[in-house]
């Protein structure tokens, strides 16, 4: 027994310091299957309370949608529950390499592999097509995952200051003498909201003979006018190199990502890539799942244009409430708080009104940039968000923050 | 480093390279940061360097970024 007392006290000690930063994560229990209303259990114990849910991913409201639940009914049937192995010994159906094709056609790339997850998606591209002869050159505020993807890769580590083309271009002449040079980026970036200026990052990824990656979680589905990504929204599809993205937030919801692109660089990660070598098959019911998704989605445009809709009225509703909102085009729509206590007080009491959102502070976001993330959903009616503002109006009076700016807001409650 | 260290070392040098590595042994600057628990270190072949990566290695840490 080698967990001795001292241990078990170190760690007991680690994780106090956590909570006393305040940074300690506690999960709420939803009690109803993933929609534009659900019943949150918390704190744990508690009464469900029903609410309105203004924290999801899930932008297309495809996540309960009766036919893709058919479909991986379906799926579960006639190809069983697990594959009990990873893709290259027994672990690919043929239903694994229709997906594929499928997500390859819907975002007009040259082949796609399928991951566990996004996560591991990032996790593994790098390191299986790049070396310590090339250089990664990455916007500071990718996912948490491109991070940990570029640790992991013997390539050059190298950033540049968030959508900022001119210190891009800097980057860009600083590594011509690398063998090759990748330009990272989000699509969207997930706590702002902000779109990736893609169509100059082509220009200058062609100037400089760059590859140029991008991570669109927070796009694929929705973003552009079908809904294939930021790639089409900025007029470049066909010029991105590598696309990772997810299956868990506008495609179902599930799990399960790819790495998307040219055919070389896919089949170096099928080679190479450790979490698709080392991780099992994505679950057929997922796969079959999805599959009906990209059916959904090529049927017709109505949800992601129903999304624009009410990301577009979201906006206008905080922004003549009086809200200190980022301005942006996208689904996210970030309530700039600055204190991370008053984040998590106007989040408390929005769940006190039935509106389920969550406070985000350091280290998520930037120290002082606090701020109540809400996410659009397809599955919203105009309903739900007149609701939501009469909430988000009572709770910003209550806290004398309606039609503050970001200065006074500050002033008052410190950072 | 002792005589009888340098040979011991050189011997499995030669058992690496006989496996296939490509080695080299050579003095580089390390740079490090500390913050907490949490570490950042990088080695350049000059101080420049290290530094330099070393500031790209804080910069991807200055933020976990929202799920």
């Amino acid at each position: 027994m080698a967990y001795a007392s001292y241990v078990r006290e170190s760690y007991q000690k680690e994780l106090a310091g956590i909570r006393e930063a305040g940074l300690f994560k506690e999960e709420r229990y939803i009690r109803s299957v993933q929609a534009a209303e659900i019943d949150v259990e918390y704190p744990a114990g508690a009464p469900a309370r029903h609410a309105i849910n203004l924290c999801a991913n899930n932008y297309l409201g495809l996540s309960s949608h009766p036919d893709v639940v058919k479909a991986a009914h379906e799926g579960l049937e006639h190809r069983g529950y697990g594959m009990s192995s990873v893709r290259f010994i027994c672990g690919t159906q043929d239903i694994h390499r229709e997906l594929e094709k499928r997500l390859t056609g819907f975002l007009g790339t040259e082949d796609t592999l399928l991951f566990p997850s996004c996560m591991d998606a990032n996790a593994g591209v790098f390191e299986a097509i790049l070396s310590d002869k090339d250089v990664m050159i990455a916007d500071r505020l990718v996912h948490a995952s491109i991070v940990d993807g570029m640790r992991l890769c013997k390539a050059m580590q190298d950033t540049f200051k968030h959508s900022d083309m001119g210190h891009l271009e800097e980057k860009l002449k600083e590594h011509q003498d690398k063998r090759f040079r990748m330009v990272i980026t989000d699509g969207v970036f997930s706590m702002d909201g902000d779109i990736a200026k893609l169509d100059e990052i082509v220009a200058l990824a062609e100037k400089y003979d760059a590859m140029v990656c991008v991570d669109d979680s927070h796009a694929t589905g929705f973003i552009g006018k079908t809904g294939r990504g930021t790639h089409e929204h900025r007029g470049v599809v066909g010029k991105i190199d590598v696309i990772t993205t997810t299956l868990g937030k506008a495609m179902g919801g599930a799990s399960g990502g790819c790495v998307s692109g040219r055919k070389e660089l896919v089949e170096l990660c099928r080679q190479r890539a450790r979490p698709y070598l080392f991780s099992n098959t994505v679950a057929p019911v997922i796969v079959a799942g999805a599959i009906k998704v990209l059916d959904l989605l090529c049927q017709s445009t109505e949800r992601r244009d129903k999304l624009e809709w009410n990301a577009s009225y979201w906006r206008k509703l905080l922004t003549e409430a009086g809200f200190d909102i980022k301005a942006g085009e996208s689904p996210i729509v970030p309530v700039m708080l600055y204190n991370a206590k008053l984040a998590q007080d106007v989040a408390r009491d929005l769940f006190a009104e039935g509106i389920y959102v969550v406070g985000f502070f350091f280290p998520v976001v930037a120290k002082g940039q606090a701020r109540i993330r809400t996410q659009l959903s397809a599955a919203h009616e105009k309903a739900h968000l007149d609701r939501a503002i009469a909430a988000f109006k009572k709770v910003g009076a209550k806290y004398g923050i309606l039609g503050k700016k970001k200065d006074e807001i500050i002033q008052q409650y410190g950072l | 480093m002792t005589t009888k260290q340098a040979a011991k070392w050189e011997q499995v040098a030669e058992r690496l390279e006989e496996e296939g590595w490509a080695v080299k042994v050579e003095k580089v600057w390390l740079a490090e940061a500390r913050k907490g628990g949490h570490i950042e270190q990088a080695t350049g072949t000059t101080r420049d360097e290290a530094f330099a990566q070393l500031c790209q290695l804080t910069l991807l840490d200055s933020c976990d970024g929202c799920p």
